[in-house]
């Protein structure tokens, strides 16, 4: 709870022995000890089933992730199975912890779109998730719906994502109306080795988990 | 006309020029720019994108056309930014968009792009009214050279034309069809073909002409640029060398993206030359990096201060043992006259060497044309004569002399010895200390190797084959453990307990001013690397 501070105000006489704020803190906090304590009792002795202390018992239990949530990118290809980016550097240039690394190249003769990314890399361990590079993309090329919260890697390097694995992300948790019906559709070819896709209709809405199992 | 200037008021000022002015140049002159795509000032006047609008007010009659095509007249009344003008800008916007491709996000010229800039300022902000299929034409398509013609994007200014014709005195580009399907191409089948291709990429208001090296490898808008001059020849065209550093530790230190001319009147003018253009990737490439030392057919590598404490003790042992004569000196016509200065106080003044050049027979010599290119290859072969880096006595070339035995010890700075002496020379010679910026197949591996800095990497001086001395400067730090010429010698000259070498670049510039009337002067910006914002940086796209 934010509590905006008035710099210019001078300390009251309670507030300038310190003790009467601690006191508060500590009450506050044992209070929440006690009442979850209760409610944790009555769980044990199966008086009432309420859950006790507001723990996601993760990763058993997940919460469902907001529609709008910004989290692992993904590079989205576009009707005809091109890849939508033109490496045009914008999204590298608005990204402001310069994670994004674009090497671009002339398409084969073949292509409509005459530049195409040789490389494309974001690095996610410098990332602070702003969405700016989405906003800036004129292609509609990036985004950052995939649901993917598990980022954790044992190496610095596995946490930059190359292109192939913008393309195709790896475990997903899908949440909301922005992965229903086609798009969920349209990234499943793309993926690669999936061993499970489930459905869940929960109250706050579907979800959709995609994934390899072994991981 | 008897009276030599004509007075016009623009914008309710007055100004007053020479008669045969052109309105256009008059408004840019007296700092009201006019926005113009196919007007270029050192071109033909050709009239046709209509860009350059302005109300024109004479004995009371006003009308709103084109400042390009029409002169100054005494009593006129020039106004450039009344609504009725703005409105024909907007209109003939409108009408060079009609068709035109919307590529901006992978355009190279986005950024650096007249179109995009007068549509930001003119343009009409709605959506287009232009409901039909747009008129398609052929992209990429290669005219030779490093140039592409992407015909959509093109809006028929024809300034490249026009430069062919009329600066390069070729006629190599035409205009083919009519109306909205009108289309540049070359008139040649096998593409455009002279020594200032480049020159095009640089007028071309849009980004209709690309040039491949350039093409898709950054974004205008990630360069900085510093200000200097091209070392491709004795003409000592102004450049404005254009890098990136950005990313650079996964780029493996390609720094250098391309080079664009700068305006001087008095020495290029708005061009340069292809070869000074695309000479830029001799910056990054194959560059030496560190120093090493070669004893007893042990080749180690060093740091440079070892290194020249190592030079040091070697030549000082070679003079003690075979005198001043036996050891020449190939000072480089590629050096800044900072660092030519310095050597000369060390080898000359110091060491008393009676044997120091600056050439070397047998190396290479260009094609001087009528435009810009000069046929000594380097950019400072006058400074070293300026410098009176020259034998003290003639005496037969370095490989004769060499063979002869007249001289059995080489200090070589920037000169391709394994191509230009033979082994058996190089064989011969008892003491090698090279100066080198870049990696060379040694067949006989020199005592002493450093590495040296590029123009790109130092401050200092060139002077062309005409006597103009010109600021050269920085743009980023030298490549692995090189070091100028003028650092190295003064360091050096320190080993060898040598005074009254300079030190620093003021010093060598005081120094070097006392002896030739050439480097009284040294002129163009001093400057360091800014980021690409203003337009004058662009180099002449805009004007
Ligand atoms: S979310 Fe922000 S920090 Fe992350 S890549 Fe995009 S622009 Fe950069
Ligand atoms: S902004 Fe979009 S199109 Fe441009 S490089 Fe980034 S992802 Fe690709
Ligand atoms: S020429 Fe200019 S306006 Fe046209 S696509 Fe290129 S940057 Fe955009
Ligand atoms: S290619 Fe460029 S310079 Fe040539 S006519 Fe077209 S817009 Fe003008
Ligand atoms: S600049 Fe005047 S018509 Fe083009």
């Amino acid at each position: 709870m934010a509590q905006y501070v008035n710099h210019d105000q001078k300390f009251g006489a309670t507030e300038a022995i310190y003790y009467p704020g601690i006191a508060k803190g500590v009450a506050l906090t044992i209070r929440h000890f006690v009442v979850n304590m209760w409610f944790h009792l009555m769980k044990a002795l199966r008086i009432k089933a309420r859950p006790g202390a507001i723990t996601i018992q993760y990763p058993d239990q997940r919460r469902v992730l907001p529609a709008a949530l910004r989290i692992r990118h993904r590079i989205k290809l576009n009707e005809d199975g091109r890849l939508r980016c033109t490496a045009c550097m914008l999204c590298e240039t608005a990204c402001p912890d310069n994670c994004i690394y674009i090497v671009p190249m002339e398409s084969p003769e073949e292509v409509p779109e005459e530049k195409m990314p040789a490389i494309f890399e974001i690095d996610l361990a410098r990332c602070c998730f702003c969405g700016m590079c989405v906003e800036a993309c004129p292609m509609d090329a990036i985004h950052m719906d995939t649901g993917i919260a598990e980022m954790a890697s044992d190496s610095r390097e596995n946490l930059v994502l190359d292109l192939e694995s913008l393309l195709k992300p790896g475990p997903i948790v899908c949440t909301g109306p922005a992965f229903r019906g086609k798009e969920i559709l349209e990234l499943l070819p793309h993926l690669k080795d999936v061993r499970a896709m489930e459905h869940q209709t929960q109250p706050e809405g579907s979800i959709y988990r995609v994934g390899k199992t072994n991981r | 006309m008897e009276n030599n200037t004509i007075s016009i008021e623009i914008n309710g000022e007055s100004f007053s020029f020479p008669p045969g002015t052109n309105i256009l140049k008059a408004c840019n002159m007296s700092g009201f720019p006019v926005p113009h795509f196919c007007y270029h000032p050192c071109l033909s006047i050709s009239g046709n994108c209509r860009m350059c609008m302005v109300e024109l007010e004479l004995n009371g009659r006003s009308k709103v056309d084109v400042a390009c095509v029409n002169t100054v007249a005494e009593g006129l009344k020039v106004l450039t930014d009344t609504p009725a003008v703005l409105k024909a800008r907007r209109a003939s916007l409108e009408f060079l968009l009609l068709n035109h491709p919307l590529d901006c996000p992978f355009c190279d010229c986005a950024g650096e792009c007249k179109l995009q800039d007068y549509y930001e300022q003119y343009g009409n902000p709605e959506y287009s009214r232009f409901s039909e299929e747009k008129v398609h034409k052929q992209k990429r398509q290669s005219i030779g050279h490093n140039l592409k013609l992407d015909a959509e994007r093109c809006v028929l200014c024809t300034r490249c034309v026009r430069f062919f014709e009329e600066v390069v005195g070729k006629k190599e580009l035409g205009v083919g069809h009519r109306g909205a399907h009108s289309e540049i191409h070359a008139l040649a089948e096998t593409g455009v073909d002279n020594d200032y291709t480049g020159n095009v990429v640089d007028i071309c208001p849009v980004g209709a002409l690309t040039d491949t090296t350039f093409r898709f490898q950054r974004r205008t808008w990630y360069l900085q640029s510093v200000p200097t001059i091209c070392p491709g020849c004795a003409r000592g065209c102004n450049i404005e060398l254009q890098f990136d550093l950005e990313h650079e530790y996964k780029r493996a230190g390609k720094r250098a993206q391309r080079i664009k001319p700068r305006y001087n009147e008095q020495v290029n003018q708005w061009w340069i030359c292809d070869s000074g253009r695309y000479g830029f990737g001799a910056i990054d490439d194959n560059r030496l990096q560190q120093a090493s030392v070669s004893e007893e057919g042990q080749n180690r590598t060093v740091s440079s201060n070892e290194a020249v404490k190592a030079a040091a003790k070697l030549i000082r042992r070679f003079i003690d043992k075979k005198g001043t004569a036996a050891l020449a000196v190939l000072a480089s016509p590629d050096e800044t006259n900072e660092g030519l200065t310095a050597l000369r106080q060390l080898f000359r003044e110091g060491l008393q060497l009676p044997q120091i050049d600056y050439r070397l027979a047998g190396e290479p010599q260009g094609v001087a044309d009528q435009l810009l290119k000069h046929a000594d290859l380097h950019p400072n072969s006058r400074g070293c004569a300026n410098l009176q880096l020259e034998p003290k006595f003639e005496s037969g070339s370095l490989a004769t002399q060499i063979e002869s035995g007249a001289i059995s010890g080489l200090i070589c700075f920037r000169h391709d010895l394994p191509a230009l002496l033979t082994p058996q020379q190089l064989e011969q010679l008892e003491l090698l200390v090279v100066f080198e910026t870049h990696v060379v197949e040694w067949n006989r591996q020199p005592e002493v190797l450093l590495p040296l800095a590029v123009y790109a990497e130092q401050n200092g001086s060139f002077t062309s084959f005409d006597g103009i001395t010109q600021q050269i400067n920085r743009a980023f730090a030298p490549s692995g453990e090189a070091g100028t010429a003028l650092e190295l010698i003064h360091a050096l000259a320190g080993e060898l307990k040598i005074k009254g070498v300079p030190a620093t670049l003021e010093k060598a510039r005081v120094l070097m001013s006392s002896l030739s009337a050439d480097f009284a002067t040294v002129s163009g910006p001093v400057a360091g690397p800014s980021r690409q914002v203003s337009k004058e940086a662009r180099g002449i796209q805009h004007v």
